[in-house]
């Protein structure tokens, strides 16, 4: 067997998929799994029958981890949501991920560990997410309080309730999405005044690093580009989406392009690359450019709010430079097999995701088809530098559109033809417009005077990006509405 | 001379070009200032014209749904167009929270 690793994740997601579909007890399965391993021990000189019990094995564990993964502890937070009474909570904990201010209201996520209604108080789990809304308070109160920060520890007052559910009743909804991301439950708090601030610095070294280099990067971002281009650039680099006009959003969905406007594997890739380079042309030996260059990509990770796309391109990256280091052969599908199973274990849900499923089915479509597609092409056209660029691009973009096309026209309900044809222009452009702002913020720390250059050229390539694709998206039979 | 390698070359390459496009549009933009949209992205572009937009359009922005698209329609059917964003305050259904979400969306034209 060339890749087991493939084989073992499909069989791992089938597991997955089958427990989520059925309603059985985790003991079962929990013991289904025992006795697979126990045959497994017992076969071990076997080859067959013991790759039978392997499989077998692994069916039943992800099915035990999924049942494992929907009981929630006693003491959740989400146990603590009343139905009948509306009680004030007040809740102790740590903020888990950076705060986002948008139109009046602070939200984010908040780590809770000692909930208090009613004149008692519990030790609690779980994560919440929190919106405050700071519509009432004072210049000053909102002021004190938009220096919140990532693991800083807060008491909240306000209402708990469960988030509600949008959309139509069997389509994925704004529920599913947060319970995909682990959140079962929602605050509002009421006054940013409310909100207690205790003590700082109580989260991840690692992470605060990561979000100080974020706040650092977007200040640099905002200061030198104009808005609109500040926040595609934002969107981008850092994988912050809250200021892109909706319109612009729109469009790119229209277009098949939206795909840029997020943190991706391609900008994981980019990054890694710049890092490697960097330290290529810095000289430094292969084994310690491999020690360097992986905690600065966990970092990069983390700064764009680790989202599946990239933290599944992180580990791809990981484990494809790790095989280049030890000299072994590099091979996709075990890596992206790899990436499967590490995202799964920490979150089973996240099969579920449509991130997930698009990231993975896009990648998946591009190694298996783009090889397939680019053999139907003589030789002889392809050796023509500039033709083989042209053909390789509507390739990689071909490949990636019909591996995602019924996911996107199932979820968004939207079929858009000039995908292919808006991929060939917007990609590279997109890829420019990463490595501009990236020597732009690069060009701040080191030679300030010529930032502005760089910013005229990151706005430049902004303009001429939306520009091609609201020229794009007017064209005839350019996209169509499935509903 | 330099003893460059190609991945150097490569860096150095990218980074003078970027620098140099935008030495181009700096002293472009210095010398005429209506060419400031070279680098000035169109409202078209970042906002939906609320005289021009169907009923597509408005359903197609997040925070309105069908029934204050429609509202938002007939406003504009009656009134002729709309001359201030302002407006959306007089249509039934648009609050003052709702039209800080909305007024960032559109412009008048």
């Amino acid at each position: 067997m060339k890749r087991p690793l493939v084989i073992f994740t499909l069989i791992f997601c089938l597991g997955l998929f089958v427990a989520s579909q059925i309603k059985i007890c985790f003991l079962l399965v929990y013991i289904f799994a025992l006795i697979s391993l126990l045959l497994g021990f017992l076969s071990l000189k076997k080859g067959f029958r013991f790759n039978v019990f392997l499989c077998c094995f692994i069916f039943f564990f992800a099915a035990a981890l999924w049942k494992n993964y929907q009981i929630l502890p006693r003491c959740h937070i989400s146990r603590y949501v009343s139905y009948k009474n509306n009680y004030l909570y007040r809740i102790k904990g740590i903020v888990n991920s950076q705060p986002l201010f948008k139109n009046n209201r602070i939200s984010f996520i908040f780590k809770a560990e000692e909930v208090q209604f009613n004149s008692l108080s519990y030790n609690t789990c779980g994560n919440v997410l929190v919106y405050v809304r700071c519509k009432k308070d004072l210049p000053e109160t909102l002021a004190q309080i938009k220096d919140l920060r990532y693991g800083e520890e807060l008491i909240l007052s306000g209402n708990l309730y469960r988030p509600f559910r949008f959309g139509s009743p069997n389509r994925q909804s704004y529920r599913d999405y947060l319970y995909n991301q682990a959140i079962f439950s929602v605050m509002n708090v009421r006054m940013a005044g409310s909100i207690v601030r205790l003590k700082q610095n109580r989260g991840l070294i690692l992470k605060q690093l990561a979000f100080w280099l974020k706040d650092r990067m977007e200040d640099i971002i905002f200061k030198r580009v104009s808005f609109v281009s500040a926040s595609i650039l934002d969107a981008m680099i850092l994988g912050e989406k809250r200021n892109i006009p909706a319109l612009i959003n729109n469009s790119m969905m229209k277009s098949g392009t939206v795909h840029i406007l997020v943190v991706s594997g391609f900008n994981v890739a980019l990054v890694t690359f710049i890092i490697i380079l960097s330290l290529r042309l810095a000289r430094i030996p292969k084994g310690i450019r491999f020690y360097i260059a992986t905690p600065l990509i966990i970092i990069y990770c983390l700064m764009t709010g680790a989202s599946t796309p990239v933290v599944r391109a992180t580990v791809m990256a990981i484990v494809l430079m790790f095989a280049y280091l030890v000299k072994r052969e590099a091979d996709i599908y075990n890596a992206l097999a790899l990436a499967v199973i590490f995202i799964l274990v920490i979150n089973p849900r996240q099969l579920f995701d449509i991130g997930f499923q698009l990231s993975f089915v896009s990648v998946i479509s591009i190694v298996y088809l783009y090889p397939k597609l680019k053999s139907l092409f003589s030789s002889s056209v392809l050796k023509i530098k500039y033709i083989r660029f042209l053909v390789e691009g509507c390739l990689v973009s071909f490949s990636a559109w019909i591996g995602t096309m019924s996911l996107v026209a199932y979820y968004f309900r939207i079929f858009s033809p000039v995908t292919v044809l808006a991929n060939i222009f917007i990609v590279p452009l997109a890829s420019l417009i990463t490595l501009c702002g990236f020597s732009l913020i690069v060009m701040e720390f080191i030679c300030p005077i010529l930032a502005p250059l760089f910013a005229y050229s990151s706005e430049f390539a902004v303009y001429l990006l939306l520009n091609i694709n609201a020229l794009l998206i007017k064209l005839p039979g350019a996209y169509f509405y499935l509903s | 001379m330099f003893n460059l390698t190609p991945q150097e070359r490569q860096v150095i390459l990218f980074l003078t070009s970027v620098a140099l496009l935008g030495l181009g549009i700096s002293f472009v933009i210095k010398v005429n200032s209506r060419i400031t949209k070279l680098i000035q992205i169109d409202n078209h572009i970042t906002k939906i014209n609320i005289n021009k937009a169907n009923l597509q359009d408005l359903l197609s922005t997040s925070g309105i749904s069908p029934k204050l698209a429609k509202n938002i329609v007939a406003y504009r059917n009656i009134k002729g167009a709309f001359r201030d964003i302002e407006e959306l305050k007089d249509i039934k259904g648009i609050g003052d929270y709702r039209y800080e979400k909305l007024k960032d969306l559109f412009f008048v034209e």
